[in-house]
């Protein structure tokens, strides 16, 4: 297990999974943050405990799942197609519609809240953490250490930090697309059509994917500029916290 | 009737903004009417929306932003003048400016640096950009 330490490509890996994570973590840990507000303060620690943990226990099953099935043939353009789609989400500005969701005040509400965004918000992070790990296992098993202390400490630091430098975002979004590239030269049955995985060849694949990426976010993202109604919450005047 | 919107964000040198806002009431005519804002920079995406309710986030964010606004709101308070509280979400200086634009303030009386002060800037990026992209006068206090 640990002759692979010597190689490049396991710490190119590492800082992947590493930036992969900081970035794509910061959504369970801001759900659990919130939906555990809701709640009478004695409860909140409970929530925020077994959220975490929850979220940590699927994590590590997800991804292991994941990496199992990014092995056959035609997953791995499938996931990498899919983490194309993320990075450009990542890009897009979605910040600015209503939330519909319903506001749970129960100990069991907020759970029930915190596992199902648990299962939704983590695919991305396990396809992209599954996809950077490329098969080995020091890395994976690395890849979901990392990503525990994230999802519980992790998220409003890092949103705050990706508001404040909007670079942030891109290079996260071009990250993916990098990821992705590189799952994409590992595809066995695509092999024939792909450029040789040696030397500058084998970045070709990855460059293009982090690219795309920009590029197509940016152009949806001009599209959506508009001025969106601007929230804004009136305090009263009693109103003394 | 004179409006003065104080961005404010909690950081001592805004705070002294308010105090200068407030001790050159004199200056003019009629009392002016403060209106403080703190902005929130967003922290829930698509994604969190699905499962955190708006009246959540606004708690959330109403919590935050009266936290930050407690000090320049007992300030004013103590000296018996008008003032709104508001909290704005979104990015900083571009919730300033509109809130400037949509309240028709008069002016804008904010601090150079905040929060996040770094010793040598002379200005700080919120000061700067709202410099740059409002129509209503700022005027700056170190």
């Amino acid at each position: 297990m640990f002759e692979s330490l010597g190689a490049p490509h396991f710490w190119v890996g590492l800082l992947e999974i590493i930036g992969v994570n900081i970035l794509l973590s910061g959504d369970n840990a801001v759900v659990i943050a919130l939906a555990a507000r809701s709640l009478p303060a004695g409860q909140r620690r409970q929530a925020v405990l077994f959220g975490s943990v929850a979220a940590i226990a699927m994590r590590v099953v997800l991804t292991v799942v994941a990496a199992g099935v990014l092995a056959l043939p035609y997953l791995k353009t499938l996931g990498a197609a899919a983490l194309l789609w993320i990075g450009i989400q990542l890009l897009l500005p979605g910040r600015d519609n209503a939330s519909h969701a319903a506001t749970g005040r129960t100990l069991f509400a907020a759970i029930r809240t915190i596992l199902i965004a648990d299962v939704v918000m983590s695919l991305d992070n396990v396809i992209a953490v599954a996809a950077a790990a490329r098969g080995d296992l020091t890395l994976l098993v690395l890849g979901l250490l990392i990503s525990i202390p994230l999802i519980v400490f992790g998220s409003t630091l890092v949103l705050k930090l990706m508001d404040r430098f909007p670079i942030v975002i891109t290079a996260g979004g071009a990250l993916l697309g990098y990821v992705a590239g590189e799952m994409l030269m590992r595809e066995a049955v695509l092999q024939p059509w792909l450029p040789p995985d040696e030397g500058i060849w084998s970045l070709t694949l990855p460059v293009a994917g982090a690219l795309l990426v920009i590029v197509v976010g940016k152009l949806l993202a001009a599209r959506h500029d508009g001025a969106a109604p601007q929230r804004v919450i009136e305090l009263a005047e009693g109103e003394r916290k | 009737m004179l409006k003065l919107l104080l961005p404010v964000d909690g950081s001592d040198n805004a705070l002294r903004a308010v105090k200068h806002a407030l001790d050159t009431r004199t200056w003019y005519r009629d009392l002016p009417e403060y209106y403080l804002l703190n902005v929130q920079l967003p922290v829930a995406s698509g994604a969190v929306k699905m499962f955190i309710s708006q009246q959540q986030l606004d708690d959330y964010y109403q919590e935050e932003g009266a936290a930050r606004l407690a000090a320049a709101r007992e300030l004013l308070k103590s000296a018996g003048v008008i003032c709104h509280a508001r909290v704005a979400v979104g990015e900083i200086d571009g919730c300033i400016v509109r809130h400037a634009k949509e309240l028709e303030a008069s002016l804008i009386v904010m601090g150079t640096r905040g929060m996040g002060a770094v010793r040598n800037l002379v200005l700080g990026s919120v000061a700067a950009k709202v410099i740059h992209l409002s129509e209503v006068p700022v005027l700056l206090i170190r």
